[in-house]
């Protein structure tokens, strides 16, 4: 059997097992072993399995993973979410709309000081669902806007999916959270477009919400400082080289938490919830991580990834129709699988290929960071497309009384303007590279 | 997922062994969360004596090392103890309930045979550390200490796994 065959049989093995049920991470894991097996022995795996799970968990960058964790759920516990949407609803409330807007707004605000779409998606729920009912929004567009404003969670920086890409690709962190932040504030941009577009075809899903005075907003807007000063010491701090981002997480960590504990979320309970929901969510990433380890040592072994890539450019496509296979198969998969699993068993063998080619005269590094962005950005749509939108399920959780398939209905033209944005993304790399030469 | 919403709830299993395991995933579940504390609190002290004192903690990237890999396997059992592990459920959710119990048991025994084999051969490298002396860079923290909970942590996942596993199998869900 050639490399590639093994490869694909390992891999289709794997795909089983999960489709069984087994733990995603524990599918990588037997499917891994047994190919490691196959080729190199069971001597070679046991030997393997003895320092494989200190290798992997005691990498310096990834520390920063179960660090963001905490920010995160701090930063849940600490009521930032609120401030950010109290000061959106005071800003443009009474626009057309402009409570869903602030929503998404508030989503990407809170996404500058947390790393996850699902916290995200839920924070911002239970504080902004209540208030777009009671003025009056349809429950489509309500819970459309706050389970697709998630997704601005992962996508603006800091964002654990990045850190495993920079891991996987060793890529600088720092270079690829800069990148990602002019998309995000795009993609921020077209959801709020998308509203807008949907108030002014129906204005009765949107109604105007009332007008604040200037010491309101004011007011409102200074509320949101913690977030603001967290982002910049965050982002600013490991952009401008003064900390490691395992450095900024911490100081970010420590900062929420003192926001969380001023404003009485750190009871016993609170701090309790913060300590085993950054247990759970740490857990479940680096779990996968070990089983990914295995797949991905047995996938070089095999030397598929190469053998692949160089079969994909012998082909002789055009580039650009290869990257849009490969976004359509992130979309495919991201239909039932989540984003991380993707990340890790996709990269290995999708990068060499996308490094094997040329994209608009761009520079290995460009290139591997601009790919690193798109593929942010293609697999957390997975979040929000049926069977499994993680998201939406999240709100729907949520709003009773509005059904699922309402809001999956609601999300397809915010799906438009997600499809569009990585469209432009890419043919105008620079959107994202651009941030790099400031 | 990259990511989760968690939500403590409050039912505990009932019976003694159940009780016990809970009890110290939870412990370890903590023991985590203060690593990764001490952790935060001890990269601050570095930056603040680096930028103010020009005199940052010796060996922080050690300690940081050291302290995530413990902290990362301590929170392994809890997220088994409360089902916090992603599967995907596309393919099998509209069959049976009883066809999917058997499903959880199966990967629930795999999840276990995997966490021993591991407890197993972390042990061996930790005792081949051990003799062998390897330590740390700048502050000679022997690396056989950092094992010592892995192989604790991968224990208690083994256990925690058997034990999900039978309560899927009696179908006592408590």
């Amino acid at each position: 059997m050639t490399g590639i065959e093994q490869g694909m049989a390992i891999g289709a093995l794997m795909l089983l097992l999960m489709a069984l049920r087994m733990h995603i991470a524990m599918a990588m894991l037997v499917a891994g072993s047994i190919g490691y097996i196959w080729i190199a022995g069971s001597a070679t795996l046991l030997n393997y399995m003895k320092t494989a799970a200190w290798a992997r968990y005691s990498i310096y960058d990834l520390s920063v993973v179960p660090l963001f964790l905490l920010m995160g759920q701090f930063a849940t516990h600490g009521g930032l979410s609120k401030a950010l949407f109290r000061a959106g609803a005071t800003l443009i409330g009474h626009w057309r709309g402009g409570l869903a807007m602030a929503a998404v707004g508030a989503c990407a605000g809170f996404g500058a000081i947390c790393g996850s779409s699902l916290a995200t998606a839920a924070t911002m729920g239970q504080v902004a669902l209540p208030e777009l009912r009671n003025h009056k929004y349809s429950g489509r567009l309500a819970t459309a806007a706050i389970a697709a404003g998630g997704t601005l969670g992962i996508l603006i920086p800091p964002s654990v999916p990045l850190v495993i890409y920079a891991i996987l690709t060793e890529q600088n962190i720092a270079k690829l959270f800069m990148a990602a932040v002019i998309p995000g504030i795009i993609a921020m941009l077209g959801y709020m477009i998308v509203i807008g577009i949907i108030a002014r075809v129906d204005p009765n899903a949107a109604p105007r919400g009332e007008q604040a005075s200037f010491a309101e907003k004011l007011k409102a807007i200074a509320d949101t400082w913690p977030v603001m000063l967290i982002f910049v010491a965050v982002i600013g701090g490991i952009y401008g080289g003064f900390f490691t981002p395992t450095e900024a997480a911490s100081i970010g960590t420590l900062a929420t938490a003192f926001v969380a504990w001023r404003s009485g979320g750190l009871s016993r309970r609170g701090f309790l919830e913060c300590v085993y929901g950054t247990a759970q969510a740490t857990a479940m990433i680096f779990l996968i991580l070990l089983g990914a380890d295995i797949m991905n040592v047995f996938l070089a072994l095999t030397q598929m990834p190469a053998e692949l890539a160089k079969w994909v450019v012998g082909l002789g496509y055009s580039p650009v129709l290869i990257l849009f296979v490969i976004i359509f198969i992130y979309l495919v998969l991201g239909c039932i699988m989540d984003s991380l699993s993707m990340i890790l068993l996709t990269i290995p063998i999708f990068f060499p290929i996308i490094m094997g080619m040329d994209f608009w005269g761009l520079d290995p590094e460009s290139k591997a960071i601009w790919f690193g962005i798109l593929s942010l950005m293609v697999v957390e749509i997975g979040l929000i497309t049926p069977p499994v939108g993680l998201n939406v399920f999240i709100i729907s959780s949520m709003a009773k009384e509005t059904s699922m398939k309402e809001t999956f209905i609601g999300i397809i033209p915010f799906l438009a303007s997600d499809l569009l944005r990585i469209t432009l993304i890419v043919f105008v790399p620079s959107i994202a590279l651009i941030a790099l030469k400031l | 997922m990259a990511d989760a919403i968690f939500v403590d709830s409050d039912a505990r299993p009932t019976a003694l062994v159940g009780r016990l395991l809970n009890a110290s995933c939870r412990f370890f579940a903590i023991c985590a969360g203060i690593m990764l504390i001490l952790m935060a609190l001890m990269s601050l002290t570095s930056i603040v004596g680096r930028s103010l004192f020009d005199k940052p903690i010796l060996g922080d990237y050690e300690l940081v090392q050291i302290m995530s890999a413990i902290a990362v396997t301590m929170s392994l059992p809890f997220c088994q103890m409360i089902r916090g592990h992603i599967i995907v459920d596309f393919f099998t959710v509209g069959l049976p309930r009883k066809v999917n119990r058997v499903f959880d048991v199966f990967a629930s025994l795999i999840l276990a045979v995997a966490a021993f084999a591991f407890t197993w051969r972390i042990g061996i490298g930790m005792f081949d550390l051990r003799e062998n002396g390897d330590a740390s860079m700048l502050l000679n923290v022997p690396t056989w200490w950092g094992y010592a909970p892995m192989v604790l942590s991968f224990f208690l996942l083994g256990c925690t796994a058997l034990y999900t596993a039978w309560v899927d199998l009696t179908g006592d869900r408590a």
